[in-house]
């Protein structure tokens, strides 16, 4: 095998983590949303069982948010795109 | 006999509630509409308030923000608009039925109708329990009437 005589271009490897690193969806408490309608909004956009979306209901609700899913960038958008529909309050960041 | 307000049924929810509840359903969702369609320009106004709990922001980044509410912006619009319609159309009739569709279509208008109602009244957490009440919001007529989405909401949540 032949060594490359070129130089070799070293990735920026703090960019390609970031782009590769996925993005998690959050929902945030709001005071106006029922906590009944949340865990049913809950459930019926990601499939989360009652027990399941009422543990995250609690989180949002007790700790001030909670993350309610895990994506590529895209899907992430989608995901907020749905809950906003339905009003919640949800952001979305680069998971750390 | 007290008859639940929203009931499931083998093909639905069946919306049973007087004829002058509808009428008000049918007045909140034409100015739901309006004030979906209109532009906050002042940021310190109540209308500006509105528009961002309806439109909140998705990124910390600014740019990254302002380019996703230029994406999905109108169709987001247009999502909360079809959905006014399809409780309209049912809302006209005697005797209201939604298929699941229409039920997630009715539970979301009433939502987005407790959001901008709730927003304008400045519900907090603690505004709601009647020991912080100092202003004696839950007297008021907005209030009450915010109440009563919530209880219909309720119901349409459970029924669904």
């Amino acid at each position: 095998m032949s060594s490359p005589s070129a130089p070799v271009m070293e990735p920026d490897v703090d960019e390609d983590v970031r782009v590769d690193r996925p993005y998690v969806v959050i929902v945030w408490n709001d005071p106006i949303n029922l906590m009944s309608y949340v865990t049913h909004v809950l459930q019926k956009l990601f499939g989360y069982s009652l027990e399941k979306a009422t543990e995250l209901m609690l989180d949002v609700h007790h700790k001030g948010k909670a993350v309610v899913a895990s994506a590529a960038r895209e899907q992430a958008e989608l995901h907020v795109f749905r809950l906003h529909e339905h009003g919640l309050w949800a952001t979305m960041e680069h998971d750390t | 006999m007290f008859e639940p307000p929203i009931e499931r049924t083998d093909d639905g929810i069946a919306v049973r509630i007087p004829s002058d509840e509808r009428s008000l359903l049918l007045r909140l969702l034409d100015e739901l509409s309006q004030i979906l369609h209109a532009q906050a320009s002042d940021s310190d106004t109540v209308e500006a308030s509105i528009t961002a709990r309806l439109n909140p922001s998705v990124y910390d980044d600014v740019e990254r923000n302002e380019e996703y509410h230029r994406l999905m912006g109108d169709e987001l619009l247009a999502s909360r608009m079809g959905a006014i319609d399809t409780v309209r159309q049912a809302l006209s009739r005697d005797a209201p039925h939604f298929d699941e569709g229409g039920a997630n279509a009715f539970m979301r208008s009433l939502n987005t109708i407790r959001l901008v109602l709730g927003t304008m009244l400045g519900i907090t957490d603690d505004n709601q329990d009647d020991e912080d009440d100092e202003e004696g919001l839950s007297e008021s007529p907005e209030y009450q009437l915010y109440a009563y989405l919530s209880w219909l909401l309720e119901w349409t949540v459970r029924s669904m």
